[in-house]
C-alpha cells in the first residue's frame, strides 16, 4: 500500500510539473496580444515588457517563472496592474477569490453526495415500482439540462420574478442557497445513478444471498452489506465529480456574480491577463490532480481487494 | 417383453411442456438484430427519436424555408413582439427569432457531432495501439493522457481561439484535443482484456500481423463501448460549444449558448428569447442523453433474454 501511495504521489508531482511547463508554453504561442493598443508608445511598451520580465529569451522566462512558482510567487497582473496574483487568488483581506469558490463547491458537495446516495438507494430498493421511474426520470433530466440554463431560470423566477431569493452574492445563507442547488443538481444526478446501478447489481451478490440465508433483517442486509459495498464505484466518480464542479463554478459564479475563481478565470481569458491565466490553470489542473490523488487512494483504503492487490 | 416396455413407456411419459420453455423452440437471433429489437422496442425511445427527428428537420430546414431575413439590420421589426408574423418575436437587430434559433441550433449540431466523431476515432485508435502494444508505449501513452486531462479545456480553447481566429471549427478543434483522452483510456482498458481471448491467440500464431490482429478482431469488440461513448460524447461537445458561447468564448456564430447569452440580459421584455433556446437546448440533451442510455441497455449482453 505505502509503494503504492508514493508511486502515485510521484507520478502526481510530475504531471504537476509537466502541466506547468505544457501552459507556459501553449500560452507563449499565443500571437503577441499584449499592449497591442496601438495607443502605447514604443518606449512604454518596453518599458513595460521590462516590466513583467517579457523582454527576456523565452526559456530564461520560463527558468524565472519556474523558480517564482516553486516558491509560490505568480508575478504580477496585467489587468490589475500593481496587484499581485498570489493576493489576488488567496485574497485574505476580502474573501474573493479561492475561499470564495472553496465554500461554494464545499456547499455543493456536502449538499450532493448524500443526497444522490440517498436518491439512488431509495430509487434501487424499489426497482420498477413508479417511485423508481420517477426517480430515474428526474435524474436524467438533472444530467441533460445544462447547469447555465438551470442557473439563468431559476435567478429568474425565483430571484427577479417571485424575489424569494437574492441573485447576488455568497456571504448570507439565503444567498448561498440558489447557487448551491444549481451547482449541485448535476452532480446529484449523476450520483444517483450511479448508486442505482451498483445497488441494483449487489442484489444477486453471494454475500447478499448468504446474509439472507442466514436470516438477517432486510434492514440489516441493506445498509450493513448492499449499500456499503455499493458506495465503492460512487467513491471513485467522486474525482471526476470534483472537476465538474470546478466547472460549474465558472458559470455559476459568473451568473451569480460571486468573487470567487471561475469568475477571475473567464475575465482573465477575456481581459488576456495571461500571468493569471496561467497562475489559476496551474492552481486548477494541481487541484485536479490532488482530487483525483486523494480519491485513488481513499479507494485502496476503503476496499480491502485493491490493497491487496497492488 | 413387448408389453413390459409398453408399460415402461406409459410410466415415463415426457411431461408436456409450452413451446417457448423449450430451448429449442427460441429461433435464433444474433446480437445486432437483438440489439435493434431490444432498442425499438422501448416505448420512449420511439417518442424521443421522433422528438429529435423533429428538432434536427427544423434546424436544418427553417433556416433554408423562412421568408425573413436573419442578416443586416431590419428596421421595421426591431424588437417586435410575438406575432403571427414573427413567431418568437425579433430581436434588436430586427431578426426573427424563430429563424435565429435554428440556424443556432445548425452550430450546435455541426459542433457536437463532428467534435464527437473525431475525439471518437482519436479516442479508438490511440486507445488501441496503447493497449494492445503495451509495456513502454502503453506507459508512455497514458502518462500522456493523464497530463492532458488535468488541463482545463478553457486554456485550449483560449489559445486555440488566439492562433486560429474563432470559428466553430476552432471549437471543434479544441473539444477533440481534450475530448478524446476519455476514450482512450476506456477502448485501452477494453482492448487490455480482450487481448487475452483465444482468438487473439489463434490469428496471432496464424502470423497475422498485429495491425490486422488490432483491426480486424479487436477494435470491432470494443464496438458497443464505442458507440456509448460516441452518443455521450455529442451532447458533452453540444454543451461545451453553448457554455463557451455562454460566457462568451464561444464560435461567435449565432448559436443556442449565445442566444441565451443574450436572452439572459433582454429576459424582462423579452422572455421569450431565453425560454425558447433554453427549452430547445434542454430538450435536445434530453433525447440524446436518453437515447444513448436505451442503446447501452440494449448493446448490454447481460440485460439480453
Amino acid at each position: 500500500m505505502l509503494k503504492y501511495v508514493v508511486r502515485r504521489v510521484i507520478t502526481a508531482a510530475i504531471t504537476v510539473f509537466v502541466l506547468a511547463t505544457v501552459t507556459f508554453f501553449l500560452l507563449k504561442l499565443v500571437p503577441n496580444g499584449l499592449f497591442a493598443d496601438p495607443n502605447i508608445t514604443a518606449e512604454a511598451r518596453a518599458k513595460l515588457y521590462a516590466h513583467y520580465g517579457l523582454d527576456k529569451p523565452v526559456f530564461e522566462q520560463y527558468l524565472v517563472y519556474l523558480r517564482n512558482l516553486a516558491h509560490l510567487d505568480l508575478g504580477e497582473s496585467i489587468a490589475n496592474p500593481g496587484r499581485k496574483i498570489t493576493t489576488m487568488i488567496l485574497d485574505p483581506a476580502t474573501g474573493n477569490g479561492l475561499p470564495q469558490s472553496m465554500r461554494l463547491g464545499l456547499c455543493a458537495l456536502v449538499f450532493s453526495v448524500p443526497m444522490g446516495i440517498a436518491l439512488g438507494t431509495l430509487s434501487g430498493l424499489n426497482r420498477g415500482r413508479a417511485l423508481d421511474k420517477a426517480l430515474i426520470g428526474l435524474s436524467l433530466v438533472g444530467i441533460s439540462i445544462p447547469s447555465f440554463v438551470v442557473a439563468t431560470m431559476s435567478v429568474t423566477v425565483f430571484g427577479n420574478i417571485l424575489g424569494w431569493l437574492p441573485t447576488t452574492g455568497f456571504s448570507t445563507p439565503k444567498e448561498m442557497i440558489l447557487p448551491t442547488v444549481c451547482l449541485s443538481l448535476n452532480p446529484i444526478a449523476t450520483i444517483a445513478r450511479l448508486m442505482r446501478t451498483s445497488l441494483v447489481e449487489t442484489e444477486n451478490a453471494d454475500y447478499v444471498k448468504t446474509a439472507r440465508s442466514k436470516g438477517l433483517k432486510r434492514s440489516r442486509i441493506v445498509v450493513r452489506h448492499q449499500v456499503r459495498n455499493a458506495l465503492l464505484p460512487v467513491v471513485t466518480i467522486l474525482g471526476p465529480i470534483t472537476a465538474s464542479l470546478l466547472c460549474g463554478t465558472f458559470v455559476v459564479e459568473s451568473i451569480f456574480n460571486i468573487k470567487g475563481l471561475g469568475c477571475y478565470y473567464v475575465e482573465s481569458i477575456s481581459d488576456r491577463d495571461y500571468g493569471l491565466v496561467m497562475g489559476l490553470t496551474v492552481l486548477f489542473g494541481t487541484f485536479l490532480v490532488v482530487a483525483n490523488l486523494t480519491v485513488d487512494i481513499l479507494y485502496g483504503l476503503i476496499d480491502p481487494r485493491i490493497r491487496l492487490k497492488r | 417383453m413387448q408389453t413390459q416396455k409398453d408399460g415402461l413407456d406409459e410410466l415415463f411419459r415426457p411431461e408436456p411442456c409450452a413451446e417457448a420453455e423449450r430451448m429449442d423452440a427460441l429461433p435464433q437471433v444474433s446480437y445486432a438484430a437483438d440489439v435493434v429489437k431490444r432498442f425499438l422496442n422501448t416505448p420512449s425511445v420511439i417518442v424521443f427519436s421522433v422528438i429529435l427527428a423533429i428538432i434536427i428537420a427544423c434546424c436544418v430546414l427553417v433556416p433554408i424555408l423562412s421568408p425573413r431575413p436573419i442578416t443586416g439590420i431590419i428596421d421595421e421589426a426591431i424588437n417586435h413582439k410575438p406575432s403571427a408574423e414573427y413567431w418568437l418575436g425579433a430581436d434588436k437587430f430586427g431578426h426573427d427569432f424563430f429563424t435565429k434559433m435554428w440556424k443556432g441550433g445548425q452550430t450546435s449540431f455541426k459542433v457536437g457531432f463532428f467534435a464527437a466523431v473525431l475525439q471518437t476515432l482519436i479516442g479508438v485508435v490511440v486507445g488501441a495501439i496503447s493497449g494492445y502494444a503495451g509495456g513502454r508505449i502503453d506507459q508512455f501513452i497514458m502518462r500522456v493522457v493523464d497530463v492532458f486531462i488535468s488541463i482545463p479545456y478553457m486554456v485550449i480553447v483560449l489559445v486555440v481561439r488566439l492562433i486560429m481566429g474563432s470559428s466553430s471549427y476552432t471549437i471543434i478543434f479544441a473539444l477533440v484535443v481534450t475530448g478524446w483522452l476519455n476514450t482512450a483510456r476506456l477502448v485501452r482498458g477494453q482492448i487490455l482484456q480482450l487481448k487475452n481471448e483465444d482468438y487473439v491467440l489463434a490469428a496471432q500464431s496464424m502470423g497475422v500481423s498485429p495491425a490486422t490482429v488490432l483491426f480486424r478482431h479487436l477494435i470491432p469488440n470494443t464496438l458497443g463501448v464505442v458507440i456509448v461513448s460516441f452518443t455521450l460524447a455529442v451532447p458533452q461537445a453540444m454543451f461545451s460549444e453553448a457554455f463557451l458561447s455562454f460566457i462568451g468564448m464561444g464560435s461567435g456564430e449565432v448559436s443556442w449558448g449565445s442566444l441565451i447569452r443574450t436572452g439572459m440580459e433582454v429576459r424582462f421584455r423579452h422572455p421569450w428569447q431565453l425560454i425558447a433556446p433554453s427549452a430547445v437546448l434542454a430538450l435536445t440533451m434530453l433525447c440524446i442523453q436518453l437515447l444513448g442510455d436505451s442503446l447501452r441497455d440494449a448493446l448490454d449482453p447481460k440485460l439480453r433474454k
